[in-house]
């Protein structure tokens, strides 16, 4: 838990940091002890534990008390993340999924596909580090020379038009936004 | 190692053929002045006009070329400092050899320093091809907003300032030949002033100029003597604010002294028949700006002047013609197109668009009937004109009209379908069962009232004109 409390306090000196920090010190916990009241309903449920539904369902688990975390991190203050969770446990309104809310969030249409077509090219490019056990560089010097090149060239362009550069850009304040 | 010295050289053209051509479509390109300056037929502009925006809003090169025969251009640049303004003239010689050159000098008052529109930067240096002229004057727009060393950088590499207007393209960025209608700005909208207020600041103080400004007057100066052009200083007319009008007695001080023709139409009000109740446009720099009205009496003045004191060589001769003629054309159907759109009287509006489409290429009209009775003589008489006669009205269709010629009728058809590719655009009228209506690429319109319904459309500007109907009654509806 201390751990988890300074890896917070590292962050920033706010109250938000901490409570980021302690939740995941309190998931730790409480995962443990949990851990043999799990397995006894495991047993008893008889579940496949190496499914893959049974694994989908650890990972989003495990996404949504991250995702949860991240209200602290994000927010400004305890108040403002404790507004955040009611709004969204309490003012549940589905139709703002479908009415170009999402696009008023801070990334636009536009940037909302660069985003998917990022995540795809991340996916493949961990596809071929697991499934493979190659590193990209060494993966495309296995492959021919057109693919090769269009790869690189579309990784450069990419990178090249929707890159976080130039002269309005700083990329300190990219990384730790709010440090 | 040739093998693979071929490869790398290959590689490389692909990556500069496309760093080429997604810069080509990043760019900013819908900038007066540059880059469109490069695309002019060489050789070709016989007068050059400088300055800022107060440039870009005064010259109309339009009517220059329609009414004076002057082959014109602004090669100008939205709050551009003096320094800016000599680097575009110095720019400029190296595809044109103008006979003149006009400069507006509003700047020797006005100075855009700091950071705080960083845009002011980039629209005066980005669009410069890479040159000496294009170095100097980045270190120059960019000491002069303290701007920092990474600014300069990525200005002079391009790429890292215009890759971020991906989300703000258009289907003309996509263009090859985009945007190219000359540097003028037009306005119909209108602002008004008080005598008490256009005079509050008029002074005959002669102040001093800056010392950066009067080296870069001086460099105009000697620029053109080398070159053979004449050189012409003028101010725009506009709101003086306080302190400008010492700075401008100063310029016209240092013109006399150096025997430069300076006109100042801010002293010249009556002399051109200005008026601050009509002639400036509503916008957000109130007072800066003149709307067509105001420029058209400015840039008539400047016709008869360059025609009574210069000779030009009319260097439109050797190629160039079309650009000068599309830009008056385009100009003639904006006019034509604002002067329709401000018709309510039945009979006048009928007339100007008959004149209209039967006389002046580019523009597409569609009448929509819907079986009514009109009485009125006039009305009647007007859409005879167009093959549209008593039968007709009674029994209702569709009419659709390019350059003046009948392209298509739906008389007596409840489903029907025309569907045509103007040159960048798709328009589709289509009937079902009766009810009818008309998509412009996916705008969607229909009958607006019962009785008669027009539509015009201008390919020239690429605008939708008007959208109007008539009721039974002969009024119009909007």
């Amino acid at each position: 838990m201390i751990t988890f409390l300074a890896s917070g306090l590292w962050h920033g000196a706010a109250w938000t940091y901490v409570v980021w920090g302690g939740l995941h010190g309190l998931y730790q916990i409480i995962g443990e002890q949990l851990q043999p009241l799990r397995n006894h309903i495991n047993e008893r449920m008889h579940t496949k534990q190496e499914s893959f539904s049974y694994k989908a369902g650890r990972i989003f688990i495990t996404f949504c008390l991250v995702d949860f975390a991240w209200i602290f991190f994000r927010a400004d203050s305890i108040k403002g993340a404790l507004e955040i969770i009611r709004r969204i446990f309490c003012s549940i309104n589905p139709w703002v999924l479908f009415d170009g809310s999402l696009y008023e969030l801070g990334l636009n249409m536009t940037e909302i596909h660069i985003l998917l077509v990022s995540l795809v090219v991340l996916l493949l490019v961990d596809l071929v580090k697991y499934k493979r056990q190659l590193r990209l560089d060494l993966f495309l010097d296995q492959q021919c020379i057109w693919f090769r090149w269009l790869v690189l060239l579309f990784l450069f362009f990419a990178c090249a038009i929707y890159g976080k550069y130039g002269p309005n850009v700083d990329s300190s304040q990219f990384i730790y936004f709010q440090f | 190692m040739g093998k693979k010295f071929l490869k790398i050289t290959l590689f490389i053209c692909l990556l500069i053929a496309g760093l080429s051509y997604t810069y080509s479509v990043l760019s900013l390109k819908m900038q007066p002045g540059l880059p469109n300056m490069y695309k002019l037929e060489k050789n070709s502009v016989d007068v050059m006009f400088y300055g800022s925006s107060h440039c870009n809003y005064t010259i109309n090169n339009a009517i220059l070329w329609k009414d004076y025969g002057i082959a014109s251009y602004d090669m100008v640049g939205g709050g551009q400092n003096l320094g800016s303004t000599y680097y575009y003239m110095e720019e400029t010689l190296k595809t044109q050899k103008p006979a003149l050159m006009a400069v507006e000098l509003v700047f020797t008052s006005w100075r855009r320093t700091g950071l705080e529109d960083g845009g002011n930067i980039y629209r005066n240096t980005i669009n410069m091809h890479w040159s000496k002229t294009f170095f100097e004057n980045l270190n120059y727009a960019v000491d002069l907003a303290e701007g920092s060393e990474e600014i300069k950088e990525a200005i002079a590499l391009k790429y890292p300032v215009t890759h971020t207007r991906y989300s703000d393209l258009t289907e003309a960025d996509f263009e090859r030949d985009g945007y190219l209608r000359g540097g003028y700005n037009p306005s119909w909208t209108k602002d008004h002033y008080k005598e008490s207020e256009v005079k509050k600041f008029m002074s005959d103080e002669i102040g001093e100029l800056r010392e950066d400004d009067k080296m870069y007057l001086e460099k105009m100066i000697d620029l053109t003597d080398k070159n053979d052009i004449e050189l012409i200083f003028f101010i725009s007319p506009y709101v003086l604010r306080e302190g400008d009008a010492p700075y401008f007695n100063a310029a016209e001080q240092f013109a006399e002294e150096h025997n430069i023709p300076f006109l100042n139409f801010n002293k010249m009000y009556d002399q051109i028949g200005f008026d601050f109740d009509n002639d400036m446009r509503a916008e957000k720099h109130a007072g800066s700006h003149m709307n067509n009205f105001g420029s058209a009496k400015v840039t008539n003045y400047f016709g008869e002047y360059i025609t009574e004191n210069y000779t030009l060589p009319n260097l439109w001769k050797n190629g160039g013609q079309e650009y000068f003629d599309a830009v008056a054309q385009y100009w003639e159907h904006m006019e034509q197109n604002y002067e329709i759109s401000r018709l309510n009287n039945t009979n006048e509006y009928l007339e100007y668009m008959i004149t209209l489409m039967q006389n002046h290429k580019g523009y597409m009209v569609m009448v929509a009937v819907d079986g009514a009775g009109f009485n009125d003589e006039e009305l009647l008489t007007s859409l005879k004109k167009i093959g549209i006669g008593q039968a007709e009205l009674g029994t209702g269709g569709h009419w659709i009209f390019l350059d003046g010629e009948a392209q298509f009728s739906s008389q007596g058809k409840d489903d029907f379908l025309y569907y045509k590719e103007l040159e960048n655009h798709k328009f589709a009228l289509q009937g079902i069962n009766g009810n009818w209506n008309f998509m412009l690429d996916k705008e969607k319109s229909g009958k607006i009232t019962d009785g008669l319904n027009i539509f015009v459309y201008d390919q020239i500007t690429e605008k939708i004109v008007d959208k109007i109907g008539i009721d039974s009654t002969g009024k119009i509806v909007r």
